[in-house]
């Protein structure tokens, strides 16, 4: 059906108002970053700073530890990656063996295991923050990054097991018997054939994981208390004190923090749509 | 190119109770094509899974070229296995996809290249060794998957219903080819299907299972000729057997309110094993039931019947009607018969086969019987 040139103009007219909604936060958000304090402390609302400038990311870059009004935001940027890298490569490992094994071998308590990790998801992770701190504190891993790379582990991992175990069940057996008998390991069949036909489903696995502790907060809030393990999300809340709100660190932080999400989504998009499409259907 | 044997082989499931396979025992000898065939959970496709080791064997014992292979490892066995999905490998090309196995074994890449080019070649997919299986056809792939097995060289191929995921007229072209295949290469085939018609033109042996028990072994011409139950005298032959019950007195046979006179070696047959005015059942192939337009009335093996549906399939008609109390299908000349007409049928009494009601095994002299268990 062809569409007339007034459907048309309010088709795009409908996808503007889109656009704008969605990308004027961050529009807003790059135009504070380049204003100074004081045009986002005064009253009067005005969209473009009275002058532009580059002070909050000096600022931001320079902030170091020994300046105990600024986090040293560049460590927490550091931990942040250190963290979140550390998690996904570790929930990955563990999750591709576990959902490998759960998806082809079968072995007493199979679907009791499965529903149990499942069942551990749905508790709130608010509930178990207090007893996990004790925990750690007897072993003295507060401060710590491991502990959190750890404990981010912990709570991503049934997702991911479920996650893969769906993309695993959907590569057909057969391929694997025909490997058995062309030769080739268990572990040379995961190798060789299950983590490459599921390379899509791996990837956006990872980058839900990657995202999931980059963006943590409570855990980081409680676990770190020095400079040295901070996390950016943390850093960030830092910027405001009892008293003292400045604007211009956080928001600038706030740009920063959101740019590998951002870049991550972008480099791997295809990934991430065929992924989650793929573990769906039957191949 | 080896000598299969197996004998009194067993498969148990665990959580199960029953059998999937009862006692199977089979020799196949050097270049045989044997077609194991049967109904969907008959454990055709169990018994040949045993043989590539996929799956354990319970009890029994599997021997090729006279070594026991129950304990060896499937890629120790020398055995190459054609599935149903073509089960290629999705990230690999197709030269890959066929060098792969001579790769794992660690041969020489000229070697190699010599084998997958040889393959493609017979298989006529030189022209796609560079694409991936999805941008293959469906009959492309399962020649990919035909391709793989070939450069192994393997002692024995498997292969899994190989041809059931292509459609009708693909299916019959490379149903020759496997044939033909077979021929050149002269490796000892075993073969799973649930299509009789597969089993009837490849096998030089078919092998009739139901429930996890063979019904009959023999080559397609005899399972079609002299069936030894009612099974298998249904399963082969497209369309079925029609069976109709009849009582047979040393004079003349009936069926409902029709006398036929049939030959004296058949009413012989019953009389020896002592069915002569018994129930039994009548199984008479639908192309041996034909079509008298000239209207001999009063002939012995002829009986007026009506016509329910006619159908017309090119170069012959199914003609559906009914005699006594069963539907009767008879494969008659492409004839212009309408549904609902009155039409003369003959049937040849020469052909007919008889059942147990009961037992359902076949009704056959002592003689013939003899001759059976020989082949």
């Amino acid at each position: 059906m062809e569409r007339t040139k007034n459907q048309q103009f309010f088709i795009y007219l409908g996808v503007i108002a889109v656009m704008i909604f969605t990308l004027a936060p961050i529009i807003l958000l790059i135009i504070a970053t380049l204003s100074s304090g004081q045009d986002l402390n005064s009253k009067t609302l005005h969209f473009l700073p009275s002058h532009w400038t580059l002070k909050n990311f000096t600022d931001i870059f320079t902030a170091e530890s020994n300046d105990a009004s600024v986090p040293p935001f560049m460590q927490a940027l550091k931990n942040s990656i250190i963290v979140s890298l550390s998690t996904t490569f570790l929930t990955l490992i563990i999750a591709i063996l576990a959902s490998y094994a759960i998806s082809r071998f079968r072995f007493k308590g199979q679907n009791g295991l499965l529903m149990s990790t499942l069942g551990f998801r749905m508790v709130p992770e608010i509930a178990l923050l207090i007893p996990l701190f004790v925990i750690f504190a007897r072993f003295g891993a507060i401060n710590n990054l491991s502990s959190l790379i750890l404990i981010y582990t912990a709570f991503n991992l049934p997702f991911a097991i479920w996650m893969l175990q769906g993309f695993f069940r959907s590569i057909p057996k057969s391929m694997e018997e025909s490997a058995y008998l062309d030769g080739v390991s268990s572990f040379g069949v995961l190798i060789r054939f299950i983590l490459p036909i599921s390379l899509s489903g791996i990837i956006a696995t990872g980058i839900f994981v990657l995202l999931a502790s980059w963006d943590e907060f409570m855990f980081a809030s409680i676990f770190t208390s020095t400079y040295d393990s901070k996390t950016i999300t943390v850093a960030i809340s830092e910027f405001s004190k009892r008293g003292m709100v400045n604007f211009g660190m956080q928001i600038t932080g706030g740009l920063i923090a959101s740019l590998p999400p951002i870049i991550l989504a972008l480099i791997f998009q295809k990934f991430i749509v065929s992924g989650l499409s793929e573990g769906s259907e039957k191949g | 190119m080896a000598k299969i044997v197996m004998k009194n082989i067993k498969k148990r499931y665990k959580n199960s109770d029953s059998l999937t396979v009862k006692d199977f025992n089979l020799s196949i000898d050097h270049k045989e094509f044997i077609v194991l065939v049967g109904p969907s959970g008959c454990g055709k496709s169990t018994t040949l899974r045993m043989i590539a080791g996929l799956e354990d064997i319970s009890e029994g014992d599997l021997l090729i070229e006279e070594k026991r292979m129950n304990d060896v490892a499937p890629k120790n066995r020398d055995i190459a296995m054609v599935f149903q999905n073509y089960a290629l490998y999705p990230h690999m090309t197709v030269y890959d996809n066929m060098a792969f196995a001579l790769k794992i074994k660690k041969m020489n890449k000229s070697e190699i290249d010599l084998r997958v080019k040889e393959a493609a070649k017979i298989l006529g997919l030189e022209e796609y060794l560079k694409r991936k299986p999805k941008a293959l056809s469906g009959g492309q792939r399962q020649r990919v998957a035909l391709g793989r097995a070939m450069v192994r060289n393997p002692k024995v191929f498997l292969m899994d219903e190989p041809l059931s995921n292509l459609d009708a007229k693909l299916r019959s072209h490379m149903r020759a080819e496997i044939s033909k295949l077979h021929r050149k290469l002269g490796a000892t085939t075993i073969y799973v299907t649930h299509d009789q018609t597969e089993a009837m033109t490849m096998a030089s042996r078919i092998v009739i299972m139901k429930d996890g028990i063979i019904q009959q072994i023999g080559t397609p011409k005899e399972v079609y000729d002299r069936p030894v139950n009612r099974f298998v005298a249904g399963f082969i032959g497209s369309p079925s057997m029609n069976f109709i019950s009849a009582t047979c007195s040393d004079t003349a046979l009936k069926i409902g309110d029709f006398t036929f006179t049939i030959p004296e070696e058949k009413i012989e047959i019953l009389k020896s094993q002592g069915y002569l005015n018994k129930k039994i059942t009548l199984g008479i192939r639908p192309e041996d039931i034909h079509h008298e337009p000239k209207k001999e009335k009063n002939n012995s093996n002829t009986f007026q019947a009506t016509i329910d549906v006619s159908e017309l399939m090119g170069s012959e008609s199914l003609l559906y009607t009914s005699l006594g109390d069963s539907t009767l299908i008879a494969k008659v000349k492409s004839t212009n018969i309408a549904n609902g007409e009155k039409v003369t049928l003959s049937i040849d009494f020469n052909k007919i086969h008889f059942f147990d009601k009961d037992t359902e095994e076949v009704i056959q002299s002592t003689n013939q019987s003899r001759l059976i268990a020989i082949s």
